[in-house]
Formats: structure tokens, sequence, C-alpha cells
């Protein structure tokens, strides 16, 4: 399955989905993002939609869907 | 005379942005020293190389905790309503505030706020339980409707973003004001010196919103001090009740017994 995430292609590695018919978004983090980043405050949504953390695991994904992780910066 | 940002009591009339500071340390002592208690900040994309952003954002809870202050997430790069509501849901879960500086950018030459899409959002957002502080033009229409919709607070800008120029229009400002009598207004972009700043607040705005005024200044520390004592001469100047001005000299000497009148 690919999807895009902050713009990059991202090929979701099988193991990761192997049990199951469709990745989630904890998945994807999970492949994405450093452990590092993992740690780190961030918000996420998906075709421009808001998704909560509390719905991260429940939130399926579909070929070339497109997410967004943001973290805080600075700002004016 | 404290500050009132959506029922919340605020020492300063300052609001300040993290961004433009030569290093994270210097923001911290100029935000600082500023006395500001409402720091600005936003979200973006970050790739997994990159290491920064966490260490900018420790920064910044350290002076909002220091300051007994608050966050206020910015919608910055923002061009459509739909976009805006979702980066506004994206920071109240992150920065676990509500309050929220709208922006919506109609102009990529002069980053001139969209008046249709801000409307748009702000009903939006306030439907959905934001505190809305919309940045904006300086027309006195666009500002009465955000009112309307529910906006305690507006912010008309004094000039662009980043410019400096100070108050273009200082009788759409004064216009605003005198229309807007209950609405918390905050000046906000476009502040070059501490005497814009003065200015807006001896007109009776309520507060000023700046970044690059004290980030791109050569001492930023010192220059956020100079803004803090800015617009608290300002303020005590407007509370104080400016004299009118007249069009002929007045003599402020008294004339009666002047010496030497006979040999005129």
């Amino acid at each position: 399955m690919k999807v895009h995430i902050n713009g990059e292609a991202l090929i979701l590695q099988s193991n990761d989905i192997s049990k199951k018919s469709k990745a989630n978004l904890t998945d994807v983090l999970a492949q994405y993002l450093t452990s590092r980043q993992q740690k780190m405050s961030f918000a996420v949504a998906l075709n421009s939609d808001f998704v909560s953390k509390s719905q991260y695991s429940s939130t399926l994904l579909n070929d070339g869907d497109s997410i967004d992780v943001l973290f805080p910066i600075v700002g004016g | 005379m404290s500050l009132s940002i959506y029922g919340e009591q605020l020492n300063s009339r300052l609001l300040i942005g993290s961004a433009l500071y030569p290093s994270p340390d210097i923001m911290k002592k100029a935000i600082i020293a500023s006395g500001a208690q409402v720091v600005t900040l936003s979200l973006k994309r970050q790739n997994p190389q990159q290491q920064s952003g966490q260490k900018i954002w420790q920064y910044i809870q350290d002076i909002v905790k220091q300051n007994h202050g608050f966050l206020l997430p910015n919608t910055a790069g923002c061009k459509t309503a739909k976009e805006v509501v979702t980066l506004a849901q994206m920071s109240r879960e992150l920065f676990q505030t509500s309050w929220l500086k709208l922006e919506v950018i109609g102009d990529d030459y002069n980053l001139q706020p969209d008046p249709v899409e801000l409307l748009k959002a702000a009903e939006i957002l306030i439907n959905d339980g934001f505190k809305v502080l919309p940045y904006c033009t300086d027309d006195l229409v666009l500002c009465q409707r955000l009112y309307d919709l529910g906006c305690e607070v507006i912010m008309p800008w004094a000039s662009p973003i980043g410019t400096g120029k100070g108050l273009m229009n200082p009788y759409n400002l004064a216009t605003i004001r005198a229309r807007l009598p209950k609405a918390t207004l905050i000046l906000d972009a476009g502040i070059g010196k501490p005497s814009d700043a003065c200015l807006a607040m001896e007109m009776g705005y309520d507060g000023i919103l700046l970044n690059s005024a004290v980030a791109l200044a050569d001492d930023p520390i010192l220059m956020a001090k100079a803004f803090a004592d800015a617009l608290l001469s300002g303020e005590q100047a407007y509370r104080a009740g400016i004299m009118q001005q007249r069009q002929t000299a007045q003599p402020s000497t008294p004339t009666l017994d002047t010496p030497f009148w006979q040999q005129n």
C-alpha cells in the first residue's frame, strides 16, 4: 500500500499489516517517524481532516491516502 | 490596568511572536523582558531528520510557564476556511487551548487576509468552541461582522506582516475603535517601532501583537523592554485623556504682568 505523508510517498511495509486487512494510522506513524519523534508532540490530519490521537488505531488507511504530521514551531 | 482576553486577565497588553529571533536563548530572554504573557506559535510539517522543533517547543513552554502566560496558536499559511479548521483542531489537541489566532491569507504579495474566508472560518470555529482572535484588515465592516459572529477580540493590521511600516491608516483604526467600543482591539502586524505601538495605545487600542519589530532589532532584549514601556505610556496617556489639538497658538505662560511690555 502506498500513502503520502508530509508530501513524501511511503510504501507501507507488509509486516506492519500482515495480520490485518488494512494498515491504520498507528502503523504508518511507527514506520515514518523516528523513535524520538514518536515521543514528541505532534498532531495528525488524514486527507486534510483532523484525526485525534484516540482515533489513530481505529483509522484505517486506503491506498493513496495523504497524511500530515505536524509539529510545534515558532510563529508570529 | 489589565487586559482581558476571553475572560483571562493579563498583566501585560503586549502579545508577542516566537519567530525570527537570532537564537532560542535570545527569544526566551526577549519575551521575558517584554513581559508579554501571550506567545504565538504554529504547527508545521517536520521531516524525520529535523531535530530543532522539539527544543523550540520546550523553550516556549518554559517561557509561558515562567510568565504565567498563554499559548496562542496561529493558522499561518492557510488560504481557505477548510484548511484553517483542520489546523485549528490539530492545534487545539496539541497545545491544549481553544484560543486561536485566525489567519487566512488572501494574497501572497502582501499577505493580506481574505475577508470572505475569514468570516466563514470564524463562524465554523466559534460554533466548534474556539475562542477566536482574527487577524484582519482595517476594514470597519469586516471588524463589525467578526464581532457580531462572536469574536470578542479583533486584531486589525497596522500594515502588512513583517513590513514594520507602522500605522498605515490611523483614520481607519480610530474609526474601528470608535464604532466597536466593547470589542477588545489588538493591533496586529506591521508594527515597526515602539512609537507605533504607543500611538495605537493612545488611540484606545487594548493591546499590541508583534514579532518582527523585536526579533529583528539589533538588540531584541532591549527592544522588547522598549515596547513594554511604550505600551504602558500609551495606555496611561489614553486613560489620562489627551488634550484637544488647537489651530492657533495659545501661550502657556500667563500673560498678565508680562515684564517690559511698555517698551514694545
